[in-house]
């Protein structure tokens, strides 16, 4: 995408990791020259600074502690020195202290210090940024601020209310900003992505915390992978888009809980896994007809189908431990028959069927497995991470179902894979154990691994997977998001409720998202698509309707399932 | 247009198979049945049979040798065919079994590694047994040490190829662990019936003891025999050991599935 940013100087603060870190990433490759500013990371900073320079781009890194008086000013003074002027600031550092921002003690118990500390910091720091970069902009009649709040100002969340606090005030700093300077050319916006999976959200924040805020987005998951370069989707702000116009039309901030999410169209890279055309059969009996697809870098993708679909047989040709009866298969833009080697230093495998030694140790495998690879994980950071610590010294034989499918995991990515091949992950373990091990997955998606997911778990596809194939009898059924298939099966969602008063059935019917308007006593059930549930109730409220007991039906992957191949899944934990 | 991932040291597949090794190393220890039946038992069986007195006299219808001469080499040919028959091909046929070789072939190992260190390891087992054999036999009884040393150490170099061919060829062909087990035990005794374990092979008749030279374990046992107590094996026993060793070589290679 072009963002008119070429030659532009963008201060981007609080870029060295997260969303910063994309934001610095995608403006250096759109030719903008960069600050990036850290806190303590300095290393990573310097790696941001690299990858831009790396891209023929221009940076500089420079630190910016919000708790020192000044800071803000020269860090942005670095960027006015080195390139004489300043035309984009992205307002993204938050001020941490001792602990995430939304995990204060109970309100009543929070003290002043961290009230002032957590409030003043988060948002003084962004005026002050601001302040110091106005002077460059106005004289120069252009400019770019775009400010990033969160979720939490709009949403809250418990613990958070100095930190929401900030973040509100700063919607109030950008609505009058943004009047008082577009007509010095200076437009000044605030974007507000809802919770995102930055490495750092994933160290600090408890698997059930990130799960919920999973659940409260529209998406039922988290955003993702910021900051992956190369990837096929980056989290930028959106709030940039209007850099590329030379015309100062005024923007009105909006708010907005969505999701931000651009497509980076023009992504540098390559698909990770690319099939096309596979079939495969033995003695005679097709397994594979004719599968096609294609998983981009980073994805999450699911491989779904009834028993005897073709899935193993999918992956095993994609990974070359198959021979194809005809396609083509690519991986990494590698092909798994002649370059059988370099494949299997970049992939992790973890087969359906494979046990280990019974009497060898786990850290004994481990320690074998790691010498294998040219740049292994470490391996007791691997260990922690999969909770195995304590079985360090268990022998295989020891192990509990959900212990040795960890253990496999923990072997599919000792080698640092590019591409992670997970057949059937949770097949055979109890509902504790499988939910470990999905979080253990989210966890690594941050690490930048293409995960392809073998399941027929239909609830493992609808957490997990970025996107779905579903195979029946050898062929791809359908391949689309785990909510496009579900939309796609039931032809839309249905909203429930009983009316306060009666209503004229046009007030809805009119709507463009709805299709459907029926009646079972005094129960409404409206069909449609999109932003239903606003739709109707936004409407109905305007005409002094309340919508009470408003349920909302969306179907799932399951009935998509069931549609597309006529088989119900297998219940949760039958063994295939 | 692929562009190829920055070209980066070869993986050492030396350092690959020291750990691989290790760990066989590690489960021969802890799965005992090589160190039992293949060291512990035959080493036992020398100090018992170097302990009875029958066992110390001459006889003329052993060729002037003692009973304790004669069960020497047999307890050689026993160790070798427990670690070669039993051992090695019951371990390689379980893990193929449980798919462990499929698993170390999504990896940059190869299963072949694995091989080469399980018949390292059983290798080493069988010359430990052979060693203690031969040690305690002679310090601590009335063994000699083999007179011709070349012809010794040729005898049990074919010995070994001809039974571990053998043991790879079970374990090429077997299903699961248990099968190779036992074809393995199936194998063992009319073989070792051979080598003289039931009666002292100068016992035989010449007929039998024609065909039993033409018996890898009968070959091996009397071509240890021979070069301990004075001559260089003769060529035909020789011929024998490696002849097997070429033939299960050749077929264990061409059978052998990796799942």
């Amino acid at each position: 995408m072009d963002l008119g940013l070429a030659g532009r100087v963008a201060v981007v603060t609080g870029s060295s990791q997260g969303i910063g870190r994309a934001t610095a990433l995608l403006f250096g490759l759109e030719g903008a020259r960069v600050a990036v500013t850290y806190h303590r990371e300095r290393d990573r900073a310097l790696a941001v600074v690299d990858e831009i320079e790396n891209g023929g781009g221009e940076a500089v890194a420079t630190q910016l502690d919000l708790a020192t008086a000044g800071s803000v000013s020269r860090a942005v003074g670095t960027a006015l020195e080195r390139w004489g002027q300043v035309d984009v600031l992205v307002n993204n550092a938050v001020y941490w202290g001792d602990r995430a921002p939304w995990e204060a003690p109970p309100f009543e118990e929070l003290a002043a210090e961290e009230w002032r500390a957590c409030f003043r910091l988060n948002f003084e720091g962004a005026y002050s940024a601001v302040q110091a970069v106005l002077p460059s902009m106005r004289s120069r009649g252009f400019g770019r601020i775009v400010n990033v709040s969160s979720g939490v100002a709009a949403d809250g969340f418990p613990g958070g209310a100095p930190y929401g606090a900030a973040k509100a005030a700063l919607h109030g700093l950008t609505k009058t900003l943004s009047k008082e300077l577009a007509l010095a050319g200076i437009l000044v916006n605030i974007i507000m992505p809802s919770a995102t999976r930055t490495e750092r959200m994933v160290a600090r924040l408890p698997a059930q915390v990130l799960e919920m805020s999973a659940q409260a987005s529209p998406l039922r998951r988290l955003m993702s992978r910021p900051g992956r370069p190369g990837g096929s989707e980056n989290t930028t702000p959106g709030g940039c888009e209007p850099v590329g116009s030379d015309h100062p039309a005024r923007k009105e901030p909006r708010m907005s809980t969505q999701p931000v999410r651009v497509h980076a169209a023009a992504g540098p890279g390559r698909p990770a896994v690319e099939i096309t055309h596979l079939r495969k059969a033995y003695r005679g009996v097709v397994a594979v007809d004719d599968v096609s697809l294609s998983v981009a870098e980073g994805e999450i993708f699911g491989i779904l189908g009834p028993n005897g679909a073709g899935k193993t047989t999918t992956v095993e040709c994609a990974i070359g431990l198959r021979t194809p009866d005809a396609g083509t298969v690519r991986l990494m833009g590698l092909d798994p028959r002649t370059d059988r080697d370099e494949i299997r230093q970049i992939t992790g495998v973890q087969l359906q069927t494979s046990a280990l030694p019974a009497k060898l140790r786990v850290a004994e495998i481990l320690d074998m497995h790691r010498s294998f690879y040219r740049h292994p994980a470490d391996m007791n950071e691997l260990i922690e991470a999969l909770g195995l610590a304590a079985k360090r010294r268990a022998s295989y034989r020891s192990l509990s179902g959900g212990q040795r499918q960890r253990l496999s995991v923990a072997l599919a990515l000792i080698g640092r894979p590019q591409v992670a091949v997970l057949d059937e992950m949770t097949t055979g373990l109890d509902p504790q154990a499988r939910r470990d091990t999905w979080g253990l997955i989210e966890g690594i998606r941050g690490r930048g691994v293409t995960i392809v997911l073998v399941t027929h778990f239909m609830e493992e596809a609808e957490r997990l997977c970025d996107r779905v194939a579903l195979i029946d009898s050898g062929r791809v059924v359908a391949l689309d998001t785990p909510a496009g298939l579900a939309a796609r099966a039931a032809g839309g969602k249905q909203v429930r409720f009983w009316p306060s008063a009666p209503f004229d059935d046009r007030l809805l019917t009119e709507l463009p998202e709805v299709a459907k308007v029926e009646y079972d006593g005094r129960n409404v059930t409206v069909t449609g698509t999109g932003e239903l549930v606003n739709a109707v109730i936004l409407t109905l409220h305007a005409a002094g309707v309340t919508a009470r007991d408003v349920q909302l039906d969306t179907s799932s992957l399951e009935d998509a399932f069931v549609r597309l191949t006529g088989r119900r899944p297998q219940p949760e934990g039958a063994l295939s | 247009m692929t562009t190829h991932p920055i070209a980066l040291p070869k993986t050492a597949p030396r350092a690959a198979f020291a750990k691989i090794l290790l760990n066989e190393g590690r489960l021969a220890w802890r799965t005992p049945f090589g160190l039992g039946a293949g060291v512990v038992v035959p080493a036992l069986l020398v100090v018992l049979f170097g302990e009875l007195p029958k066992y110390q006299v001459h006889k003329a219808s052993l060729g002037g040798l003692t009973l304790f001469n004669v069960e020497v080499p047999v307890l050689i040919a026993l160790e070798i065919a427990i670690m070669a028959l039993l051992s090695l091909p019951m371990s390689l046929a379980t893990y193929r079994e449980q798919g462990i070789l499929r698993r170390l072939s999504t990896t940059p190992a190869r299963p072949s590694w694995v091989l080469g260190a399980q018949v390292a390891v059983n290798l080493i087992l069988a010359l430990g047994a052979l060693v203690i054999i031969m040690v305690v036999g002679s310090t601590a009884f009335a063994e000699q040490a083999p007179k011709s040393t070349g012809g010794f150490v040729l005898s049990v170099v074919l010995s070994l190829s001809a039974l571990f061919a053998i043991g790879l060829f079970i374990a090429a062909r077997a299903k699961t662990g248990m099968t190779a087990y036992a074809t393995g035990f199936a194998l063992l005794f009319p073989l070792m019936f051979f080598a003289g374990l039931w009666f002292p092979r100068q016992q035989m008749t010449p007929w039998l003891s024609n065909v039993s030279n033409y018996t890898p374990l009968g070959a091996a046992s009397q071509a240890i025999q021979d070069s301990i107590q004075g001559s260089f094996p003769p060529a035909a026993l020789l011929l024998t050991l490696a002849g097997c060793a070429i033939a299960f070589g050749f077929l264990a290679a061409r059978c052998f599935r990796w799942e």
